[in-house]
Order: C-alpha cells, then structure tokens, then sequence
C-alpha cells in the first residue's frame, strides 16, 4: 500500500525523516519501505498486518499508528458538509433486501455537479498512491478512501430507475457488466446494487456499466457501506476480482467509519465539481457497533510478557486507543476500545500492543525455570541418521530430491495410480504426483552427474507416498544407487548386496538372522533376473537389484545402475540392543583353502551348507573369495575357492582331524556334482 | 675399575657415531641401566667406607659429563642434513573418496543437538495433513483472508464424506472437519498433535518438510524444511522466548549475534514477531569494504522466522485451559540457516541433486 509522507503530516506532526519513520514503523507496526522520493516528500510502500488493514489502510490510519507510537496528538476534524437543496428522502430510496450482509448503508446526493478534469494537486496525490486519475467525482471518492480507509462508490443518479436503490443477493446466471467492460455470470451468493431495472454494481467490489459517471452526469449518488467480509472474500476470489474495495471489505471494517467518509466525500467533490448538497444521509444502520469492553490485567500481561508492567502504564499506553478506561478491581482495568481498532478484542490483543508499543526489544530475556532432565530420545530419527552415517562412511554421498514425481515416471515405472496421491494443482507437469519411490529422483541424479563425475555413489533418505482408498501411508526409506561409466553389473550388483551385508552387520545381524531370496512381489524397476530381498524372519527388510534397462534408457543414461533400499522402521524395529561381547578364541584357528568346479547353476548358498553340514562340529566359517566363469570353460561350469576356518574351544586341532574334516567335505561336495581341485 | 679409561672409552666411541640408531646403542651401553657405570654406582658399597665417597664423587662426575655429551649429540644430530632427498614430502598423499552429508543433514543435526541440550524433544508428523490440523485447529478459519498467507497443495481425490465418516473411528471425529488431503504448510500440525495427547508443561521441536504453492526464485522453494518449536508452560513467557531464541542463534552462528524483533501477525499467535538476527559477515553494519554487504544485501539484519506466544484459541483446540498455561511457539528454516552459514546463493540447489555442490560440505 502506498502512503505519502505529506499526505500524513496533515493529520500528525512528524518531524523524523521518511527513513527514520519507516525504521520506527517497521520495527514497531508494519513494515515500511521508502519507494520514491520527491524532494523532501517520500512514497512508502507499506505491507499491513492481515489484521490492521482494517485501521490502518489509510493516511489517516497510518497518522493514528504514528500518534500511538510516538504519543503525538492526531490533528483530525471531521468534514461539515454545506447542504443546500431538498432533503435527501424527497429524492431517493433504499431497500436492503439482505440484512444480515450489510452492516450499514449511508447514502448522500449531489445535483448539478459538472464533471471534468480533477486539479492539479488532487490529481498528484492519487498518482502518488498509485491510482489513475478519472473524473473529479471519482478522483474525489478515491481520494477519502487514501485519505480515511472507506471505499466509496459515486454512481449516476439518474441512471438508478425510480431512484430507488436495492441491495440484495444475486439470482443464479444473473449477468453484470462492469465500468472495466468486462461480464460476470453470477453464481447467486454476491451482494449487488440493483435497482428495479437491472443491476448497478457488485457490492464492495466493483461499480457496474449502468450508472458509471460521465461527462453527461449531472446528478450523483454517493454510497458508503459496510458489506458483510466473508461474502466480499468469496466474491472477490470466485470472479478473481480484487480492488481496493474489497481488499478493505473483507478485513472487516468499522462500521462507524462510513458516514465520516461520506462527508468527506461529499464537501470534496461540491469544491471540485461544484452542486448542491442535498440535506441529511440516508443512513440504513440497524446495529451500531459500540466500543468493545476488554479486561486487562496487570498481572496477565506481566506474566505473558515476562516484564512488569504498572497499571499507570497500562493506562498511559493505551488512552490513545480507548473510549475510556475504567477500573475493575486492583490490578485490572476495563478497557473501551474504540471501534476503529478492529484487531484488539480479547486480553491477549491487549498484551500484544502493550509489548509493540514498550518496545519488543526493550523486554529483557529471562532464562525459563524448568525441570533440569534430557529430553526423550527419537528413538525412530535416531535410526535414521545412524543409516545416514553409514552410507557415508562408505563412501557415499547423500542426496535430497522433491517430493514429487511426474506423469512420465508413473508411466515408466507402471505405479498403480489408485495407490497414488496426485496434487490437485501442480507446480509443473513434473511434479504432479507425490513420489513412491526413491528411485526416479536417483535415476534422474545419476544422469546429470554422469556428466561431471565417473562414478556415481549416492543415496537419500526419504518418505515414499502412498494411498490406501483414501487414507495416507507415508513410509521412510533408504534408497542408493551405484552406477558409473565403466559399471559392470555383476560388479556393481554384488557390490551393493554387500553393502546391506555390511550394513545389517553393523546392527548387529549375523549371516544367520537374515535371509536374501527372490523378491516377493513383482518389481517393475528391477531386472528379474537380478534383483534380491533380504528378510529378517519374516520381514522383508529391502531390496537390491539391477535397474531395468528400459527404465534406465528412459532416463538417458547409458551405463548401468545398481538399487538397493531399506524400509527404515521395520528394519528398526528388529534391531536388538548393543553388540555383545564374545570372548577372544584361546586356542588358534586352523585355516585351509578349498577350491573346485561346480555346475554353473550351483547356488552359493547351497554349497555354503553343504560344507557347513559336513563339518558340523570344528568348522566356524566359510568365505567365498574367488569365483570365476569364464564363457568357454567346461561346458557350464564355473570355478569356487573357499577359506575355510577350523576351531575348536578346548584344544588346538592336529593337521589329521582337519584331514577328516577336508574329506568329509570334500565327498559331501562331490555328491553335489562338484569336481575339487 | 679405572673409571679414567671408561671415560675415554665412552667419548671416543661417541665421536664415532653418525646416526639416531648407533647413538641410542650408545646410550644403552654407557647411560643405561645395566651399564658399567650404572652397576659401579649401584655397588659403592662394597668399598670401604674411607673410599666411598670418593669414588662416588668421580663416576657421578664422568656419568654428567657423559650425559651432556651424550645431549649436545642428539640435537647435532636432529639438524643433521644426511638423509634429505629420500622423500618428498610435498607429494600429495594417497587420495581416499570419502562420503558426502547433504548440508540440509548437518544444519538440522546441528539446530537438533542444541535445542536437545535446551530439553526440547524432537516430535516428528505426517506431511500429508487434514485441513483441520493444518489450519482451523491453528485458529485459520477458510473465510479468514490470514489464509492467503500460506499456499496450499491440495490432493486429489477429495474424500467422499459419507464414505470417511464411515471409515473413521469416535476418536478421530476432529479429522471429519476436512474436504480433502493436503501437503502441511508448516509444521504447526505436528504441535497440535502433540499438544493432543500429552499435558503441559511442553518442550518440543517439531522438523519435517512443508510445502508452499509458490513460485521459487533464489529464497523461496516449494518444498523445502522447517523446524518449529513451541514451549507451554504455567509461567512461560515472552522474556523467555527472546532467552531461548538469542542462546541459539549463539551457539548456532557466534556468540557476538544480535537477536531483534519486529510486529508481525500470525493467526496462531498474539503477540506475534518476526525474528531478525544482525548479519554475522558485516556484523551487522551492512557494508564490507565499502561495498553493499552480499549476505544481507546492506539491510544489517537477516530475516530468520517468526514467532509469538500460543493464542488462547488454540490452547482451548487443544485441550489446555489458556488460565492455567501460556508458552511461546516459533518457526525457522533450516534452508535459510545452511544458506546463511555456508554462504550458498540459491535455495533450489538443496534438492538439485548436483553433487557438485553437494560434494563441497
């Protein structure tokens, strides 16, 4: 909203430049900005508080803030207007059909009014304040709304037939053409001027076709009103029509303020358009609003401020904003409000102007007295910075995409849209959808990165979205890709398969507790062939897989990419408490090496249990460390070598008990169809 | 023994030595605990008493006279030059690749561990919410322009009523107040839940992500972090809230940062105030070498959240009686905070993906 600085020293002495009155205003009020300079005058450009636009849209608004603040006089006196001419009930009429959305009505007349240009000084004011300069009338009802917060609306009298004006609701498909030539179709909810012949204007909003003011107008209406805010919202926002009245409407203005712009208006526009006055206002105000009694208690605003503040202050502060001031009890004062400030109604309202005019930095801090105990613990976001930190321990970096994903990822990633949320109204085609999965954020990561880096290790830590009917299911998952020019998939497969090992070893898993089989619903991102889930007991804990060449090409990457995820709580969940100390082996271990060939559909795991099984009693471990396939070699085989470790707890083992072991073993893997080396 | 010839012995064999190693070998034959000289001393008393003393005073003698020797040897031999050349010790070491946190992780660890150390607990939400737990509980009612404050993603599909009343249980009757889902705008909703099923006194954080149907230039996003918090207590005031704001915004930046409120006006709260913290880089004076400060653009004070003390309404949404407990709530960015600290210059490189900038915390 803009403001000029000569406008307010009318109404205020202000000595302070236009730089010092933004700071004490912003710091105090509103924030408050020096737009333009004009020699020693000054454009502010102020942004009101959502709940003072209903005092303080105004020069004279803005002067009371000022007087508040600064605890100077306001100079303000009312407009007398000079009526000459019939009374205005022998002219005109008013029927207001919709009592409860208007709160009043004031209507005041002018006949024989010339219209033409408005002077000099009454124009550079309104372009000052950003508004456009139209006729004397108009300019003069603009200018008492800069001036004292009212909008107004001069309307051709003749043009209202049987000068009677009715303000009633919209009927359904009622159509009206507004001065911008622009036409609504109305939905039945709107406030409108009518008269019997047609439609005049939309409340609070914007004047109608019929009835503008031009050169030919020789008589006018002049309406200030109060209009119920909720419907000049809707209105507002249903027809995307925002003006200066209605932004003013639907903040809830003083009722009381209408006739004082009337008169305003009135006197303003017989000095710049000449006519006669007609005598006394229709005044339709069925309910008037009265100063609001509030409670303010010493003792209240004390505590909530953390300050002390003496009764003598209470007054001493507020008097400017109060009708008057009784007092309750010790301690408490009753506090008439005066209808303009609209935004102090409760006790609480009282405190927050008492605090803004002390001074919010003039309040000393004070340390809270509360129990000395550490706070519960997060037991769940704990976890999660603990899987952070081993990602990056391993090398990894973290990533963060949007929450969002697009059509095209859907549809490359065959989602069910029933198990998806669809924002209703996107920020872009990109982002239509809340995502399910990590995976399209990491896919499109990896294909930007690749253009900077050779190898891609990256992961993030993020919900994934889904619906069940109508119900949210919101779940956090950990999510990482491995990909890089030179990526092999064995290689890169392997790699992240070992990662989760290691990972679930670090939380306490051993090779016993959990489990890697085929996944158990169909996965449409992974290669079947290539793709894994760990459980732990019954809990499928998370996947790793090789990304499915189609959905990789559609994301313009060339090489390819590994995937492995963690659903984070229930992998929590299974977490036991510490690692446990295992006493250190007193007696040595026994190593040896075994090596052989086996069918190339020879699963690993099975060949782990057998050896496991032959050697129940001494054999401890098993590592497989060298595994070779090569395309030719004996007809579908492929070549295995173990480390095998041998212990006993009691006694070292001699060479010959381990012989027994390694031929047990030996002919265990033989039945297998295994050939040793 | 003829301590005269083991003297000589002794000093001639240290002429002889070039190098740590032989002179530590020396020391253990002539200054070590087994040595001649050291045996000799220990056994003075297998001398007449008349002899004693004398002896004693002559290899105590030789046994300084050694040891300084002994020091002047071992610096000569720290500058000596002989085995410079074999390395060079400016050749880079061996490059290990070590992974990255995403800044956004560090910043909120960080504004977590000192809230924590303040004992606030850390409550965490959905970020799909009800329009009720979003706005209304929060004293937003639809028709209140306050509303355009925030802009809101809605989802598809909206709930058939019938349907979801239906659906849901007596305990969740105050979810019935919605139309359809929507992303949270802020993380107040997690403090109305919280609020909810747990009595005062309160002292949480509440971090998570929000959304705002904004358009995003270099400081605004549409997906970005927030961390709210909110203390409620029977005495806990406004003085308060400026202790616990001013502590962390010094262990957070540096111990010299100023703390200054502004009016402000939130729905949720009254007295409201915007938070403004003095520019760290310019220290507050707005210029830099004479020119325009490049972190707060001249203005000395960085916009940093808002604040204010929990409308009795809401106290009353939740349950608490506004008579009997009063407390402060606030809500600050993590985004601006890492922009702040890290001196970074647009907001949408957080979820950009880039790891070249990622790679650079």
């Amino acid at each position: 909203m803009k403001i000029l600085y000569s406008w307010l020293k009318d109404f205020v002495r202000i000595k302070e430049t236009p730089e010092k009155l933004a700071e004490i205003l912003s710091v105090s009020s509103f924030e408050t900005l020096v737009d333009k300079k004009v020699g020693k005058d000054a454009v502010f450009e102020i942004s009101l508080l959502p709940n003072r636009v209903a005092d303080a849209a105004s020069h004279l608004g803005i002067a009371r803030e000022i007087s508040l603040r600064l605890r100077r006089p306001i100079q303000f006196t009312a407009a007398h207007c000079r009526e000459t001419g019939p009374r205005i009930e022998t002219f005109a009429k008013v029927k207001i059909t919709d009592p409860s959305l208007v709160r009043r009505y004031s209507l005041r007349a002018l006949t024989d009014v010339r219209i033409k240009e408005s002077p000099a000084w009454l124009k550079a004011r309104l372009r000052a304040c950003g508004l456009r300069p139209i006729n004397n009338v108009v300019d003069a009802t603009n200018y008492a709304m800069l001036e004292l917060g009212q909008p107004l609306h001069a309307f051709d009298a003749d043009d209202v037939k049987e000068k009677t004006i009715i303000v009633r609701k919209a009927k359904k498909g009622e159509r009206l053409e507004t001065i911008e030539r622009k036409t609504y179709t109305l939905r039945g909810f709107e406030l409108l001027i009518t008269d019997r012949g047609g439609l005049l204007g939309l409340a609070g909003v914007k004047g109608g076709r019929r009835g503008e003011i031009s050169k030919k107008t020789r008589n006018i209406f002049i309406e200030s009103a109060n209009f119920d805010p909720a419907t000049t919202r809707e209105t507002s926002k249903m027809h995307r029509l925002k003006t200066d009245a209605s932004w003013r409407f639907e903040n809830n203005l003083d009722p009381n303020c209408t006739a004082l712009a009337l008169d305003r208006a009135a006197s303003l526009i017989r000095e710049v358009a000449g006519g006669h006055i007609l005598k006394g206002m229709i005044d339709y105000y069925l309910k008037k609003a009265l100063p609001r009694p509030i409670v303010a208690s010493v003792d209240y605003i004390s505590g909530l401020l953390g300050a002390k503040i003496s009764e003598a202050e209470l007054q001493r502060l507020l008097a400017p904003v109060c009708e008057k001031i009784a007092r309750a009890k010790n301690g408490t004062l009753l506090l008439h409000i005066k209808t303009y400030r609209r935004d102090l109604l409760y006790p609480e309202d009282i405190a927050e102007e008492v605090a803004r005019l002390i001074g919010y930095n003039a309040i000393q801090p004070k340390a809270p007295l509360a129990p000395v105990c550490a706070a519960r613990r997060n037991e769940s976001l704990e976890f999660r910075e603990m899987l952070k930190d081993f990602f990056v321990s391993a090398g990894f970096t973290e990533v963060q995409n949007y929450s969002f994903m697009s059509e095209r990822d859907v549809e490359t990633f065959a989602f069910d849209k029933k198990k998806l949320f669809e924002v209703a109204d996107p920020i872009s085609s990109e982002m239509s959808y809340l995502r399910a999965s990590l995976l399209p954020g990491l896919l499109k990561n990896t294909r930007d990165n690749l253009r900077f880096f050779d190898e891609i290790r990256i992961f993030e830590l993020g919900k994934h979205y889904r619906r069940n009917g109508v119900r949210p299911n919101e779940s956090w998952w950990i999510g990482g890709v491995l990909s890089g020019k030179a990526a092999k998939t064995t290689s890169i497969f392997f790699e992240a398969k070992g990662l989760i090992e290691s990972l679930l070893e670090r939380f306490g898993f051993d090779r016993d507790d959990y489990r890697w089989s085929e996944p158990s619903h169909r996965q449409q991102d992974l290669q079947a062939r290539m793709a894994a889930s760990v459980c732990i007991g019954s809990d499928e804990v998370g996947t790793v897989g090789i990304v499915e060449s189609r959905v990789v090409r559609a994301y313009d990457i060339d090489s390819h990419v590994a995937y492995w995820r963690l659903d984070a709580e229930p992998l929590m969940k299974l977490v036991e408490s510490e690692h446990e100390f295992e006493p250190l082996h007193k007696y040595p271990d026994a190593l040896r090496d075994i090596s052989m060939f086996v069918p190339r559909d020879r699963r690993i795991a099975e060949i782990e249990e057998v050896i496991y099984n032959a050697s129940p009693k001494y054999l401890e471990e098993v590592e497989l460390f060298d595994i070779y396939e090569s395309e030719d070699a004996q007809g579908g085989q492929k070549s295995l070598a173990f480390h095998l470790v041998f212990r006993a707890s009691n006694r070292t083992l001699t060479s010959e008990e381990i012989d027994k072991e390694i031929t047990h073993i030996k002919r265990a893997l033989e039945n297998l169809g295994a050939h040793i080396r | 023994m003829d301590l005269e010839r083991l003297k000589n012995l002794a000093l001639e064999g240290l002429e002889k030595v070039t190098d740590r190693t032989s002179l530590e070998s020396w020391r253990i034959t002539f200054l070590g605990r087994k040595s001649v000289l050291a045996e000799f001393l220990g056994n003075l008393g297998r001398f007449p008493e008349a002899e004693r003393r004398q002896k004693g005073i002559k290899a105590n003698a030789i046994q300084q006279l050694l040891r300084e020797a002994y020091g002047r040897k071992f610096a000569s031999l720290g500058t000596s030059t002989a085995h410079i050349g074999a390395l060079d010790i400016t050749q880079p070491g061996k490059k290990i690749s070590r992974g990255h946190f995403h800044p956004i992780t560090m910043t909120l660890r960080k504004m977590i561990e000192i809230f924590r150390s303040m004992g606030f607990e850390v409550a965490e939400g959905p970020d799909i919410e009800t329009e009720y737990y979003n706005f209304d509980a929060l004293h937003i009612p639809s028709w209140h322009p306050a509303r355009d404050m925030w802009d809101t993603f809605w989802l598809k599909p909206p709930i058939d009523m019938a349907k979801r009343r239906r659906e849901i249980s007596v305990h969740q009757r105050l979810d019935q107040r919605t139309s359809a889902w929507l992303l949270r705008t802020h993380t107040s909703p997690v403090q109305i839940r919280y609020m909810e099923t747990h009595q005062p006194p309160i002292r949480i954080i509440a971090p998570g992500r929000v959304f705002r149907h904004e358009a995003t230039d270099a400081r605004h996003d549409f997906d970005f972090w927030q961390l709210e918090g909110l203390m409620i207590g029977a005495e806990v005031s406004f003085a308060n809230f400026k202790f616990v704001m001013e502590s962390f915004l010094k262990q957070f930046f540096s111990p010299d940062t100023a703390l200054q409120l502004r009016a402000s006006y939130f729905p949720f709260t009254e007295p409201s105030f915007e938070i403004l913290m003095s520019c760290m880089i310019c220290k507050g004076k707005g210029k830099m070498t004479g020119k325009k400060c490049s972190v707060c653009g001249g203005e000395q004070w960085l916009e940093m959240g808002g604040a204010g003390m929990v409308h009795p309404q809401v106290l009353r949404n939740v349950g608490y009686n506004p008579e009997r407990v009063q407390g402060f709530a606030f809500g600050i960015g993590p985004d601006r905070f890492a922009m702040i600290k890290h001196k970074i210059s647009d907001i949408r490189f957080f979820r950009s993906g880039d790891l070249r900038f990622i790679k650079q915390f």
